[in-house]
């Protein structure tokens, strides 16, 4: 998985810059981030990256060290 | 990374692009559009479709417009649509899932029987009839029809097709009530990308949003297909070159034997089946013109005797077959139709040719035949996109039999002594309604696109037209006009206001130009006086807005008899007589009157 991809897909489906993107970035501190946005998030990054997320991991994907985590693990699963 | 307007254009229309992609480029692109007033959606639906509103600004991208989507509750669309009449939104989107009536409702459908079904089917019908009679001011509303989640195992219709089937006549039976509702085939777009693809069950469970953004994506690409981008496009014609675009080959070289068409062989099937599909589009209303550099008589020869010709004669409207310059026989050819050239579309192989027409005449619509002779039934697709038939305007679909008809009058006029004598033999009546409200969405059509006989081109939607006509203070008078050869259909409006109790004002006064020439345009102002003076009133007051194209009513009133009393510099005219004692332009002695 590249940085640049995943900073490029939060970046388009939350409307804020890639380059803004950090280990701070989370639903505290983007405040246009609302559910809404989380879930065609969730749908895009599935999408972009060939992986299913597991249901109780959807909820959980708040900031982006996590969701950076989380599409690791389901690449290596795969 | 960042391209210019057009590169993120095509990036964004590439089939597969990805929704952070999609997403991407919608931002970037309506940020480099000028500013303007965006087409506002609201959508109601009983799942999830919030991400519809991406795929909507896509679709409004492509004509250059921006549009922006309000989401309603979820599965409450009687109070979705009284919130957006209110707000004055330009559009409704209405969509029902059919699993999402009830829990796994297909799932249970096999349960019920026949009552408990058609129970729920008369639910559904009174909510749609209540639904859709709330929503009866909005200009667009889009309603999904029903289809099924998964598609239906090959072999006979199971229950729940039989049980969609029911509540899909409904839906039918219940938009065809309302002049303003489009249905929007969601099985046809299901069918398209398959099932699978259509759909996703996981996303349903999880945010109950059955619809993957392929599936949202064709549904915004129908809402715009289906009313042209909201009446940005109006294309009436389609300009043909000859060799390379109806047949391979060079006629003037080749010769009639030597052109590549037939139904069997490569290439010239090719052609073949692109004379079958323009066909269809005359069929369904285009205008088909020949524009196209050789000898008149060898072209001609060809559509009288080539064997294999599917356009004849009789299917081209106008022609100009010369060795004149084409942006000229553009030209010639718009005067010919009497219509826009920005209603023209242009096809031809010839790259020069086509970079001369883009040059020189922007406003015209240049499809070019591509090389590689295979990829051409893509552009014959952009080109059936470009014409395709708004359905609710249903008056419209009959334009080619008019324009037609129209054609036969101007060769029967050849054998009378005058043209008087020719009109007086025709037989025509000239129906005159008020306030006819089924005709407000033709009503509407009309004022968008007529441009060339009307008085103060006035824009407006079907609501505003029925609200006039609703209001009391206002008439709205259509024009159906008929005559030997055939019913030309609805092809005038006047609209009247009464601003105080002596005066009549004439809002707007427009014709179609398909029955222009026969002095129908002086036949009925007498009965619309009557009405006037009937209700106490004795002044009419009109105007006349010059624009590009009105040039030809500059003096109409003068010619009906109204007094000018002021003209501005921007050309402007203003008048105002007293009904009682003001003489009419005599009305047509061959037209007969016809009140309704």
């Amino acid at each position: 998985m590249s940085e640049d991809q995943l900073k490029s897909v939060m970046a388009a489906m939350l409307g804020i810059e890639a380059a803004q993107i950090g280990p701070e970035t989370s639903t505290d501190t983007v405040p246009q981030w609302d559910s809404v946005r989380h879930m065609n998030l969730v749908i895009a990054l599935e999408e972009s990256f060939g992986i299913t997320i597991p249901d109780d991991e959807v909820a959980t994907l708040t900031s982006y060290p996590i969701i950076r985590m989380t599409i690791e693990e389901q690449l290596a699963d795969g | 990374m960042s391209h210019g307007p057009d590169a993120n254009l095509a990036a964004l229309s590439r089939p597969g692009a990805s929704l952070s992609e999609v997403t991407r480029l919608v931002s970037e692109l309506e940020a480099a559009l000028p500013t303007g007033t965006p087409t506002v959606f609201g959508l109601s639906a009983n799942v999830t479709i919030d991400l519809l509103a991406t795929y909507l600004r896509k679709h409004a991208l492509r004509f250059g417009r921006r549009a922006e989507a309000r989401v309603g509750n979820f599965g409450d669309h009687i109070g979705n649509v009284r919130r957006f009449v209110a707000e004055g939104v330009d559009a409704m989107i209405l969509v029902d899932f059919f699993d999402a009536f009830l829990p796994a409702f297909e799932a249970r459908v096999p349960e019920f029987d026949h009552d408990a079904l058609r129970a729920q089917a008369g639910r559904y019908q009174s909510e749609l009839a209540l639904i859709l009679g709330e929503a009866h001011g909005v200009n667009d509303v889009f309603l999904a029809r029903l289809h099924r989640s998964a598609a239906s195992t090959a072999g006979p219709p199971d229950e729940i097709d039989a049980a969609i089937e029911i509540f899909d006549r409904i839906t039918q039976e219940e938009a065809g009530r309302f002049g303003n509702v489009h249905l929007v085939s969601t099985g046809a777009i299901c069918a398209g990308l398959g099932w699978d693809r259509a759909h996703d069950i996981r996303s349903y469970e999880r945010f109950r949003a059955p619809f993957t953004p392929a599936f949202l994506d064709g549904f915004a690409a129908e809402v715009f297909d289906a009313t042209r981008g909201f009446g940005a496009e109006f294309y009436k014609a389609i300009v043909l070159d000859c060799d390379g675009t109806l047949w391979g080959g060079v006629l003037g070289e080749d010769l009639d034997d030597g052109i590549k068409l037939d139904p069997f062989t490569y290439p010239g099937s090719m052609y073949w089946r692109i004379q079958h599909e323009l066909l269809a589009l005359k069929r369904r209303g285009a205008l088909l013109c020949l524009c196209s550099k050789n000898n008149a008589a060898d072209v001609d020869r060809v559509f009288s005797s080539h064997p294999q010709m599917v356009l004849r004669d009789q299917d081209i409207a106008a022609r100009r077959v010369d060795w004149m310059d084409k942006v000229d026989n553009l030209e010639r050819l718009a005067g010919d139709l009497s219509i826009g050239l920005d209603s023209m579309v242009f096809l031809d192989d010839s790259a020069f040719e086509c970079d001369a027409v883009r040059a020189r005449l922007p406003m015209v619509k240049v499809l070019q035949v591509p090389s590689d002779l295979s990829e051409y039934p893509r552009v014959i697709a952009e080109l059936k996109r470009l014409f395709r038939a708004d359905e609710r305007a249903s008056d419209g679909a009959l334009k080619t039999e008019q324009y037609k008809i129209r054609a036969q009058a101007i060769e029967a006029r050849a054998a009378f002594a005058s043209q008087a004598d020719y009109l007086a033999s025709l037989g025509m009546t000239v129906t005159l309604h008020r306030n006819d409200r089924s005709v407000a969405p033709r009503v509407a059509e009309l004022t968008q696109k007529s441009n060339q006989f009307n008085l103060t081109t006035r824009r407006y939607a079907v609501s505003a037209i029925s609200s006039l006509m609703e209001s009391g203070d206002a008439d709205v008078y259509t024009i159906h006009v008929a005559d030997k050869f055939g019913d030309s259909g609805l092809t005038g409006v006047v609209i009247v206001r009464r601003d105080d109790l002596q005066t009549i004002r004439v809002d707007s006064f427009l014709m179609s130009c398909r029955v222009l020439g026969r002095g129908i345009e002086m036949a009925f102002w007498d009965a619309i006086r009557e009405d006037a003076l009937a209700t106490g009133r004795d002044q009419i007051v009109a105007e006349y807005l010059p624009t590009a194209k009105n040039a030809q009513v500059e003096d109409f009133w003068e010619r009906l008899g109204l007094t000018l009393v002021s003209k501005d510099v921007d050309g402007r005219k203003e008048y105002r007589s007293a009904l009682s004692s003001l003489t009419l332009a005599a009305p047509p002695p061959y037209v007969e009157v016809i009140r309704v």
